[in-house]
């Protein structure tokens, strides 16, 4: 037996290197560098009498249910993408209802350690719909990656605030020769200001996740201004600026605002 | 078979071709499509009201009927799950019924109506597997869910020609 100590100990002494090699390399990972696989769903709709805001995170089917219902059809990819709320989770993106086609993709979900970080894309036809569509996008994930919380990165606009100019109605771009370009301010605390250069418009705002909610409308001076242009920019600016609208990122200085006309700001 | 303008004074042979429609519809597991009475007597006077209602007639009968109404549909204006292929003026069908021993009223509609318009946009609730597959079978695009003015929920098909 005690031919055998020397062996056992070596074997020990192996086993707690490797053990020690392992929690050093657990230690030392960037937890952002973690790819989570997922499964983008499809056949799945946000049902007309969802309950807004709807979570982020998914992870029962009571849940999913008062939010989505299957869209399943025969044919070529008819089924709905299965989930096992045992096994997987869900995570959503629902974007507000539009008249301009929408389109979402998946582009990473990434584990960094507390939260996951699912990365997606938004591609907004310019062009106006005479219907409206409700643009979402689900994925499923396996439950051993679920986190406390996920963050939804796009090119949504995350932080809105500040001091806007508008450069395009309509997919037209205005021109600063007569009048000078309208303005938007979106304050911290939840005021919001805008004016094409003749009455003032004022009221409240939330942001979130791509929406600009305009709070019981905009209260605005009502004087007669001479110049046409800037007139034909207040009524587009006043009738935008109400209910909620989408709000994506063009680039890193300009955004789409759309509701019932289209804008395009520029910071 | 011929396709007309549906009368007030067709109504009392219509009828009974809904009834027979609605019957077959249930007895194929489709339970929850046409209830309480849909469609009634007075959505097809709406139809013929609005010149939208069409009856097929074989040798003097009436053997089907259906809606063949223009653009827009309300219950169209708002898609989940997907989008319209495109923003072509369109006209949908609605309420096609035929009597059961009658066959191809589907093809023959069709044809009818691709010869009246480029785009049709169609609906049918996800039990209807008959429809289902004679709507994709004459090339139709599932595009998403619309809700009817009842809160229900179908699925929506469009096919453009060029």
């Amino acid at each position: 037996m005690k031919k055998f100590i020397p062996h056992i100990l070596g074997a020990l002494f192996v086993l707690i290197i490797i053990g020690a090699w392992m929690l050093i390399a657990h230690l030392v990972k960037k937890p952002n560098d973690t790819q989570v696989p997922f499964v983008v769903a499809h056949n799945y709709f946000v049902r007309n009498d969802a309950i807004e805001p709807i979570p982020a995170k998914i992870v029962s089917l009571d849940e999913f249910e008062q939010y989505f219902g299957m869209a399943a059809f025969m044919g070529k990819n008819g089924q709905p993408t299965p989930i096992d709320f045992e096994k997987q989770f869900a995570i959503a993106v629902v974007l507000p209802e539009t008249n301009h086609s929408t389109k979402l993709h998946a582009k990473s979900l990434t584990d960094n350690g507390p939260k996951l970080i699912f990365t997606y894309r938004v591609d907004v036809a310019p062009k106006e719909n005479t219907w409206t569509q409700v643009p979402m996008l689900l994925i499923f994930v396996d439950r051993q990656y679920e986190r406390n919380s996920v963050e939804l990165q796009s090119n949504v606009v995350t932080d809105i605030s500040g001091t806007w100019q508008v450069r395009a109605f309509d997919n037209i771009m205005l021109t600063e020769d007569s009048v000078s370009f309208p303005t938007i301010s979106l304050l911290e605390n939840g005021v919001i200001t805008a004016s094409a250069g003749c009455n003032g418009m004022g009221g409240n705002y939330q942001y979130a996740n791509g929406r600009l909610i305009i709070m019981d409308g905009m209260c605005q001076t009502e004087v007669w201004c001479e110049n046409e242009q800037m007139m034909r920019n207040e009524r587009l600016l006043a009738q935008t600026l109400h209910d909620t609208l989408a709000v994506t990122a063009l680039s890193a200085d300009s955004v789409l605002v759309q509701g019932t006309h289209t804008m395009i700001i520029v910071r | 078979m011929t396709i007309r303008l549906a009368t007030y004074e067709d109504i009392p042979a219509i009828m009974p071709v809904i009834d027979a429609a609605r019957e077959m519809m249930h007895g194929s597991g489709n339970v929850n499509q046409w209830i309480n009475g849909y469609p009634s007597e007075q959505v097809i006077q709406a139809d013929i009201a609005y010149d939208g209602g069409f009856v097929v007639t074989d040798d003097g009968r009436i053997v089907a009927y259906f809606a063949f109404l223009p653009a827009p549909e309300p219950t169209y204006e708002k898609i989940y799950d997907g989008a319209w292929l495109n923003d072509e003026p369109y006209y949908v069908i609605h309420r096609l019924a035929s009597w059961p021993d009658v066959h191809g009223i589907w093809d023959c509609v069709l044809k009818w109506a691709f010869e009246r318009t480029h785009t049709l946009r169609v609906d049918t609730h996800r039990d209807n597997r008959i429809m289902q597959h004679n709507i994709l079978k004459h090339g139709f695009t599932y595009c998403g869910i619309i809700y009817l003015l009842s809160g229900d929920e179908r699925l929506a098909y469009q096919k453009t020609i060029i």
